[in-house]
């Protein structure tokens, strides 16, 4: 009986899952991307440049994301931009991972010591083949496993889009709790799915890492 | 106008309270879990990992719902704020014990055995020797899980806990002006947790070079 709807649960969290998933992509897509541009900038020389990342960065990272994606949802609206509840999603989505994302690049490229660089002048290469053989190997082993840690935060964050109704994994299970008075075995469900979704995100990570272990 | 804010500002209180309480609670348990651990004691260790892989692949709103809504299932009456306090707390237990087991791994071999040949209790060589040096290293991580449990106060509003999130979803409602009141309400979270993180920043600097 409680197999059985285990099962139920699984089959009808199935196309909830697609949502989930364009969701957590889209934004790890565009939070990448971006956060990469900010880093860029907070390395560079214009200081009202680093000021601003700055300011952005602190500021994303220190309120929650449920009350940013309610910002978002009903606040845009008001300034007359109608957005739906998929787009505030993956806008706030996008917006506070960004700024992690731009942390995670930071420290990357501020690990890599003074010693490499110097070595890596020292036997004549130029600074485009230093950045290129040198300084980007040795930064993306070290973000790796906090670019992995991101992703999977990702995934768990498109939980939060349930709030404001967009269809995916979270929300879905809602919905089936209250066909069933045995609301533990929906949430089982719904957990195994969160778990086998990050737990396919980590392997992949491993594997990149493993790609990537020559330059330590 | 400035009655608005002042709803605000009440429920943030409520916010404070709800976060203070768990990050007691998880501190607690999260440390003792993660000593237990690192002293190489049967069994704990393995349970510690379970809950720990948990804790990092489910999110913490699917936890607190699962909590709220499976509850009465099993016979169990839970208020919102309780529930909160429960999904709370069990889910940031096990952040503070991995910070801890890792941190009490780092303490130098030589301290354990020269605790234990000066003839320390378990208690003793965990208070006196190890938890001082470790604890150091695992403030700052520990400081940045609290900043992250203050902001996870705010899912408490989904099972209807009345803190800021759910004021400042009321007020929106009220005064039809979702911008402003959110903005404000962003404004009172970055207040609390930018102090945690400039709180937290010091530690990492002054605890640096003295273990």
């Amino acid at each position: 009986m409680q197999l059985r709807l285990f099962v139920h649960v699984v089959q009808s969290l199935l196309p909830a899952l697609g949502i989930a998933v364009e969701l957590a992509l889209a934004s790890t897509l565009v939070a990448a991307v971006v956060g990469l541009g900010l880093a860029v900038i907070s390395q560079g020389k214009s200081r009202l440049g680093r000021r601003l990342v700055k300011a952005y960065v602190e500021f994303l990272r220190n309120t929650p994301l449920i009350v940013q994606m309610f910002f978002v949802f009903f606040g845009l609206p008001f300034l007359g931009i109608q957005v739906s509840p998929f787009e505030a999603a993956f806008l706030s989505l996008a917006l506070q991972h960004t700024a992690f994302f731009a942390e995670i690049y930071r420290a990357g490229f501020e690990n890599v010591s003074l010693k490499s660089r110097d070595a890596a002048k020292a036997i004549g290469l130029s600074g485009y083949d230093t950045l290129r053989l040198i300084v980007i190997p040795q930064a993306v082993i070290r973000m790796l496993p906090a670019i992995g840690n991101e992703i999977v935060q990702i995934v768990k964050d498109t939980s939060i889009a349930s709030t404001i109704a967009v269809a995916e994994l979270t929300l879905r299970a809602r919905d089936l709790t209250e066909q069933t008075s045995a609301t533990y075995i929906v949430f089982a469900a719904l957990a195994c799915y969160y778990l086998i979704l990050n737990g396919v995100i980590s392997l992949g990570l491993r594997f990149a890492e493993k790609t990537f272990a020559y330059a330590e | 106008m400035i009655d608005d804010l002042l709803y605000l500002l009440r429920a943030s209180l409520n916010t404070l309270a709800l976060s203070l309480i768990s990050i007691g609670i998880s501190t607690l348990l999260g440390v003792l879990i993660g000593v237990v651990c690192a002293f190489r004691v049967p069994i704990i260790p393995i349970l510690n990992a379970i809950f720990v892989g948990f804790v990092r692949g489910v999110p913490l709103l699917v936890v607190i719902f699962a909590i709220y809504y499976s509850a009465p299932a099993f016979g169990i009456d839970i208020d919102p704020f309780a529930a909160a306090v429960t999904g709370l707390s069990f889910y940031f237990t096990f952040f503070v014990s991995e910070i801890v087991r890792g941190a009490v791994g780092a303490v130098p071999r030589g301290q354990f055995d020269a605790a234990y040949s000066l003839g320390l209790t378990f208690w003793q060589r965990a208070r006196l020797v190890i938890l001082p040096q470790a604890l150091r290293s695992a403030l700052p991580p520990m400081i940045n899980t609290w900043l992250i449990l203050v902001k996870g106060s705010a899912f408490a509003s989904v099972i209807g806990v009345w803190e800021l999130t759910t004021a400042s979803t009321e007020l929106a409602q009220r005064t039809v002006a979702p911008f402003q009141v959110y903005g404000a309400s962003m404004l009172i979270y970055f207040a609390i947790c930018f102090t945690l993180a400039c709180f937290g920043s010091f530690a990492e600097k002054r605890l640096r070079f003295q273990t």
